[in-house]
């Protein structure tokens, strides 16, 4: 990408559009979340046996696993900060700040990815999976279990997808013009921050009602 | 530095916004314990408090402040479109019989 911005007659430079298409971008997204969470919200709503309003976790287990889910929390809300760190570095012209950053937003979301490994290893060990005989048991529990499954990994591979777009906008902060790389940043950066938001609403949603 | 690019100036306001995160995902685990006004109550300060806190990373980190009026079209779209599914799904939550 060229590091020199273009205006259009009526005050539209290329960041401009480009930000306008990832908001676009991002409304998919949101159609794409709001639907399954939608469907999910009704689905609680209307069924008694995993009511929203009812922890829907059986009580073994609940506590770590909900620890892990509010440590992941915290990684991701500092690594949105760290996010917005390196873009301003980028905007600043500050190689080496612009690259400590954005390593340190993707190291946070790599330990994202494994603590929700070691969620998932925690909550197959208890049995919490669609098909176990616990959840073959309970109706409700299998309900809950495979949109918590479906919501989690679909999350999850968002991320995956975010920090590959980080690896390339760090592979262009190595020699490219750091106009050009702050605006890579920020398009990267829109993301990051969206993945960020879908989080804040999985969290309360699948872990504490 | 081309002055048309300079939207995270601020490293103090954006420092303020995480802190207010991290204190909001605190008190949503405190709510979460609550046993006054029953659970749809804890729903919904639980929804409403993610709801703030996502309010403050798109206002402040993904710039909607500062963004032009056809970006908050576009998530008003998003928005209005996922409460219409929400609400088109009350009249099955409320009368289904599981």
């Amino acid at each position: 990408m060229d590091a020199t911005m273009t205006t259009t007659d009526d005050g539209w430079s290329e960041r401009d559009a480009g930000r306008m298409g990832l908001w676009m971008f991002i409304l998919s997204e949101i159609l794409l979340f709001g639907a399954f969470l939608c469907a999910y919200a009704g689905t609680r709503l209307g069924n008694p046996d995993c009511a929203l309003g009812v922890v829907a976790w059986p009580e073994a287990g609940h506590m770590p696993g909900l620890s892990m889910a509010a440590l992941n929390t915290v990684l991701l809300l500092t690594s949105s900060f760290t996010m917005v760190r390196a873009i301003g570095r980028a905007e600043r012209g500050d190689r080496a700040g612009f690259r400590a950053y954005l390593l340190a937003t993707m190291g946070l979301g790599g330990a994202f990815l494994v603590v929700k490994c070691c969620e998932y290893a925690l909550k197959v060990s208890y049995g919490y999976y669609p098909g176990s005989e616990l959840a073959k048991a309970s109706p409700g529990l299998s309900i809950f279990l495979s949109y918590y499954y479906l919501l989690t990994i679909l999350h999850g591979l968002h991320i995956v997808a975010a920090l590959v777009w980080n690896a390339v906008v760090l592979r262009a902060g190595r020699s490219a013009p750091m106009e050009t790389v702050a605006r890579k940043a920020e398009f990267a950066g829109l993301y990051w921050h969206f993945v960020d938001v879908v989080w804040i609403f999985l969290f309360p949603l699948l872990y504490l009602i | 530095m081309n002055k048309d690019i300079a939207p995270h100036a601020d490293e103090g306001i954006d420092l303020a916004v995480y802190l207010c995160l991290l204190a909001l995902t605190g008190a949503t685990l405190a709510a979460s314990q609550l046993n006054h006004g029953g659970r749809i109550m804890v729903v919904s300060v639980a929804l409403a408090i993610a709801a703030m806190k996502a309010s403050f990373i798109g206002f402040y980190y993904m710039g909607l402040r500062r963004e032009r009026a056809l970006a908050w079209c576009i998530v008003g779209v998003g928005a209005v479109a996922v409460l219409i599914l929400f609400v088109g799904l009350l009249p099955d939550m409320t009368f289904a019989r599981f």
